[in-house]
């Protein structure tokens, strides 16, 4: 597995020498040098600090926009190269491999992300390490930023899977389109919500309460496992179904 | 290996590319596509790959349909329109990456179609270095490297010299037993190397 992971080093560095990843990347540290430099958090507290930029939905947004175009952009790159793709014998192994590259291409940008942020934010608060708690949930702001960041990692990537999938499904201006329905008429329209289930990524970025960690917790498994099972249903139909590669 | 192409059309929205499409091509053969701009060889190449899925129609592979097992079709390498190779790995390095897909060769294997296609000396250089020739030779030399069954070239001689063209010539005449299509426009390159011609007129298909 370490070696298949490895494999593909040529070809990430293929990707992420494209213009259009270089694009992308600025915008990556551009979002992480805003967020260490604009600090809005009162109190010297840094894990604080960290929580409420990371909760603007202009942020949430924005941050996940830059990942549907960093994964598109490794789908359309993908696609072109005709010799790699015949080899790979089947659509199943083709579909797999092009999800291992997006998760690891996301996976590089959200790790440059995380540790320019860390860095700029540092610098920007130097000092400011006092560690408050969050809500009424018995537990400090540093472990709960801990469970925000990989919740964000592990939703982030999940959204990336299923984008992978629809753009060899329905090609990259469907998923597009799907997107953007997705992110504009959940927030007009989310019935869910009234029950605290929550559908949109973003409701999983912002700091709500839900009265005990435990119960956020379990929300957030929760809605993993519903991502899970969409992937895996999107998966199987996408390996069942004739699927055309496009024609770049 | 015999390859059936039956009734196949292909639309792209409204346009036909190809009206009703049948022939039969068999090992042993090397096959010339011709035709002008447009007139749909390539769209036809690309659904040979299953890179593209007929509107109509079916295509087999000894009998086989791997279009509908959501498969690409066995033992076949293709070079269709350019080239894309990694730009920042050397001509040797790209190939290594193809290779190493399905494990089928090793460095031997390599080395020795770089020769065979006039790449020796080039090999160590960055892919982006290379000029238009030479990147059309390290596209013939991934179709050839593994030994498939199945070649298919789409204008294999863009851009190369005429020494160059003799040995490709001379490379796919020696390949011969197996089954060849090539897109090509030169009267010469169809007389040298063609057995069998297809022409094609906007979207339909005919044997000369």
């Amino acid at each position: 597995m370490k070696k298949k992971w490895f494999k593909n080093k040529p070809i990430i560095d293929g990707i992420t020498k494209t213009t259009r990843f270089k694009v992308i990347f600025i915008f990556v540290i551009a979002i992480a040098f805003i967020g260490g430099l604009t600090n809005t958090e009162p109190k010297k507290e840094l894990f604080t600090a960290i929580l409420n930029y990371h909760s603007s939905i202009i942020f949430t947004v924005g941050f996940f926009l830059v990942f549907l175009l960093a994964t598109l952009n490794t789908c359309l790159e993908f696609y072109k190269n005709d010799a790699y793709i015949i080899r790979l014998k089947n659509k199943k192994n083709l579909l797999k491999q092009l999800i291992i590259l997006v998760l690891q291409i996301n996976g590089l940008l959200f790790l440059c992300y995380a540790i320019i942020y860390i860095i700029v934010l540092n610098i920007n608060m130097f000092d400011c390490y006092d560690i408050g708690e969050i809500f009424q949930y018995s537990i400090k702001s540093d472990i709960y930023s801990i469970f925000f960041a990989v919740r964000a990692y592990l939703f982030i990537m999940m959204f990336m899977i299923i984008n992978t999938i629809l753009f060899v499904l329905i090609k990259e201006n469907k998923t597009v389109l799907i997107n953007l329905i997705y992110l504009l008429i959940f927030p007009i329209y989310d019935p869910l919500v009234s029950i605290h289930f929550r559908l949109l990524p973003w409701d999983y970025f912002s700091i709500i309460n839900y009265g005990c960690f435990t119960k956020e917790l379990k929300y957030s498994i929760f809605y993993l496992l519903v991502l899970i099972i969409v992937t895996i249903i999107l998966f199987l139909f996408t390996t069942h179904k004739k699927i055309e590669r496009k024609s770049i | 290996m015999k390859i059936e192409i039956k009734k196949v059309s292909k639309k792209f929205k409204d346009i036909e590319v190809l009206k009703n499409v049948s022939m039969t091509l068999e090992s042993g053969h090397i096959y010339g596509f011709t035709g002008h701009n447009g007139s749909g060889k390539t769209v036809l190449l690309k659904l040979i790959c299953a890179f593209l899925e007929p509107t109509t129609g079916e295509i087999l592979f000894d009998g086989k349909n791997v279009i509908k097992e959501n498969s690409f079709p066995p033992s076949t390498r293709a070079l269709i329109e350019k080239p894309n190779f990694l730009s920042d790995l050397t001509g040797y390095e790209n190939l290594e990456l193809l290779a190493r897909i399905q494990n089928i060769i090793g460095e031997k294997e390599i080395e020795d179609t770089l020769k065979k296609v006039g790449l020796e000396e080039d090999k160590d250089k960055l892919y982006y270095k290379y000029s238009l020739g030479m990147k059309q030779k390290l596209g013939i030399a991934q179709v050839l490297m593994e030994d498939p069954e199945i070649l298919i070239l789409d204008e294999p001689f863009n851009g190369l010299d005429e020494n160059s063209i003799k040995n490709i010539r001379k490379i796919l005449l020696k390949e011969k037993g197996k089954l060849i299509i090539l897109a090509i426009h030169d009267k010469e390159d169809i007389k040298v190397l063609c057995d069998e011609i297809y022409k094609f007129n906007d979207g339909t298909v005919k044997k000369a």
